[in-house]
């Protein structure tokens, strides 16, 4: 409101400036004349003095005298002509309050009209002293105060690992790339270099500093990161980024083709190295299909045949993942144990959570406990009926428990009937019951089934050889 | 006569034109260097580094060697800084270099960072030196033979290509010269 006020009366003054001189009208001139009188008087009074002095003769003070008095006479002459309404006067003065209307109302809404689209009267006052700490990068005040909090703890406490971290990070965010390399150096100086992921972070915050160019310092550090962690993607990236800097084009792609090789298929790393690759092939002349690698097989297992997962099921992190790589067996299999603990407790809770069964059911396959497996996946068919995934898996499990692959159980088989219900051309369900069939000389069956899975098999793969022979085998018997 | 005033602008312009014209042709990159061919210009330059080597055309003579004039707070040095690191430490070539009005600390500092790829460094802080090179910007670089004459000269940054496509096989040539 006051904003409005202020502006209000400035308004007015600025109105009030541009209509004094036209509301005025000619009384300027009137002045002038007055002035001019004014000279003129005091010419002649001057010249009185000339002449009392005898600097000039009676003679020529008579024509000056004269001079002046005619001067005198048309200052006035046109002084009364103007004050007289003249023919052109009252018209010049309606324009020009005519004018002065017109300004009054143009120079107030002409400003708002200039003000409204462009400018913002709710923004809150910059004081001088926020606007010095103004952000780079255009962070919130609140992050900048954060910032500051944080730099005066790692002041009184500069041995705070996780605060140096934290600030390095936050300063790579905000691209003061330098300040992040100074926080990363700090933290590497705390854990005596021992870490090698904070040694790859310092190392890439010095490249971000150097424009990304990849100094030599960084490039010791990432080999010292190789050689406690031959796995560091980082490392391996930056110093095929450093060969190609320097010119060694070759060197770098066959870096980054080692690097995809190693990499699993889901790193989210692997879109940039593979664009690396097609640029330095595209360099060299080479054809991009004949280097670009295949990379290992994804961390975590896409689970091929559980369409109805959720895609946030709650599996082992990223992180859990990494750790079960460097873990030994028994280690690893405390962690698989501890999870399937937890899960199982949840599903006592939640008996209907169909994929949780499934998972369950298949982690108790991989530890070997083939009977709590089969419990699992019952408990998971009940829960979901008409599930094919889980039957099937509860089939197998079944099969696994009791029975030989020649023999299958009879209550596996009846869980591959209702499957081949569902889906009449499941490969699992064919095959098995197909099988049983022929164990049971039903011989018409088996081939039958065997026949409609043959259709489904890659001609030369060994599943096809098999089946095959298996139906040669029921020629022969028949 | 002062037809001929009203003439002139449109005379002006057609010199101008053709300057232009002539002008856009060429290859801005290419900048004749008056001191191809000729030998480099007398100096002595004070070491940058404390137990390091200091610059002097006496030292420019008996091999083939580049010179590479750098500064700290030069944006495109960092570019061909690898490039260099590769040839001095990879591909044999000695590599000197001025360090162009530059303080001495930052210099120091940059060469700890990026590694250093120089046999000898001349600091030359108020770039007199380098005028008598015909510097006019950094980075460039000069190939020397071994009679201590420039025989190429690079403006701006020293890339990979270059490298590849002129630079070692001039060096290759000048040290096949030498030999024969």
């Amino acid at each position: 409101m006051l904003f409005w006020i202020v502006a209000a009366a400035m308004t007015a003054a600025v109105t009030a400036l541009v209509l004094t001189p036209l509301l005025r009208g000619r009384r300027g001139s009137t002045g002038r004349a007055a002035y001019d009188m004014e000279v003129y008087r005091d010419q002649l009074k001057e010249l009185e003095r000339d002449l009392a002095r005898g600097g000039i003769d009676e003679r020529q003070a008579q024509a000056a005298r004269a001079e002046i008095g005619r001067r005198m006479l048309a200052v006035a002459d046109e002084d009364t002509r103007e004050a007289a309404p003249s023919p052109g006067g009252p018209s010049i003065s309606r324009n020009s309050r005519w004018a002065a209307l017109a300004l009054c109302v143009v120079i107030p809404f002409g400003a708002l009209a200039v003000y409204v689209p462009t400018g913002h009267p709710n923004m809150p006052g910059q004081p001088f002293a926020s606007r010095e700490a103004a952000p780079p990068g255009g962070a919130t005040p609140e992050i900048m105060q954060a910032i500051a909090k944080l730099r005066q703890h790692l002041k009184d406490d500069p041995n705070d690992l996780q605060g140096w971290l934290l600030m390095g990070q936050t300063q790579t965010r905000m691209g003061d790339f330098d300040a992040s390399a100074e926080a990363f150096r700090q933290a590497v100086a705390v854990s005596q270099g021992k870490d090698p992921s904070i040694l790859s972070s310092y190392a890439e915050a010095m490249t971000a500093a150097a424009q990304g160019v990849v100094p030599e310092e960084a490039s010791r550090t990432f080999e010292a990161v190789l050689q406690a962690d031959p796995h560091d993607a980082r490392a391996h990236y930056y110093l095929a980024l450093a060969r190609a800097q320097a010119g060694d084009i070759r060197g770098a792609l066959d870096r980054w083709v080692a690097l995809v090789k190693q990499s699993p298929a889901d790193a989210p790393w692997l879109p940039t190295v593979r664009q690396r690759i097609t640029d330095t092939a595209g360099q060299l002349g080479v054809d991009v299909a004949s280097v670009m690698p295949q990379p290992l097989p994804p961390s975590q297992p896409q689970g091929q045949s559980q369409p109805g997962a959720p895609p946030n099921a709650p599996g082992p992190t990223r992180d859990q993942v990494a750790g079960a790589a460097n873990m030994t067996p028994e280690q690893r299999d405390t962690m698989i144990r501890g999870m399937v603990d937890t899960l199982a407790t949840r599903l006592r809770d939640n008996p209907n959570d169909a994929d949780g069964w499934l998972r369950l059911g298949r982690a108790y396959r991989v530890l070997g406990e083939t009977d709590k497996a089969t419990e699992a996946l019952r408990s998971g068919v009940q829960a979901a009926p008409g599930r094919v995934d889980l039957m099937t898996a509860y089939a197998d499990a079944l099969i696994a428990s009791g029975g030989s692959d020649e023999a299958p159980p009879a209550p596996a088989v009846t869980v591959f009937r209702d499957v081949l219900k569902l889906q009449p051309d499941n490969p699992q369900a064919l095959y098995y019951v197909g099988l049983d069939a022929a164990r049971t000389d039903n011989t018409a069956e088996a081939s039958q089934l065997w026949g409609k899975l043959l259709t489904q098999l890659q001609p030369g793969s060994p599943e096809h050889a098999e089946v095959q022979a298996r139906l040669d085998g029921l020629k022969r018997g028949g | 006569m002062r037809r001929l005033i009203y003439i002139l602008p449109l005379g002006l312009f057609v010199v101008l034109a053709g300057y232009f014209a002539v002008g856009l042709t060429r290859d801005p990159s290419v900048v004749p260097s008056a001191l191809i061919d000729k030998p480099v210009p007398e100096f002595t330059l004070p070491p940058l580094l404390k137990d390091g080597q200091g610059l002097a055309s006496a030292e420019l003579k008996g091999k083939v060697q580049l010179v590479n004039v750098f500064a700290s707070w030069c944006v495109p040095c960092r570019v061909e800084h690898p490039v260099l690191m590769r040839l001095a430490k990879e591909q044999g070539v000695t590599v000197k270099a001025i360090n162009y009005k530059d303080k001495p600390e930052d210099a120091i500092r940059w060469l700890n960072q990026g590694g250093n790829p120089y046999a000898a460094i001349g600091a030359d802080q108020d770039g007199r030196v380098s005028i008598d090179w015909g510097v006019y910007g950094v980075p460039e670089t000069y190939v020397i033979d071994a009679e201590g004459r420039i025989r190429y000269k690079v403006v701006g940054p020293v890339m990979p290509d270059e490298v590849e496509r002129h630079i070692l096989p001039l060096i290759k040539s000048l040290q096949g010269d030498l030999q024969g």
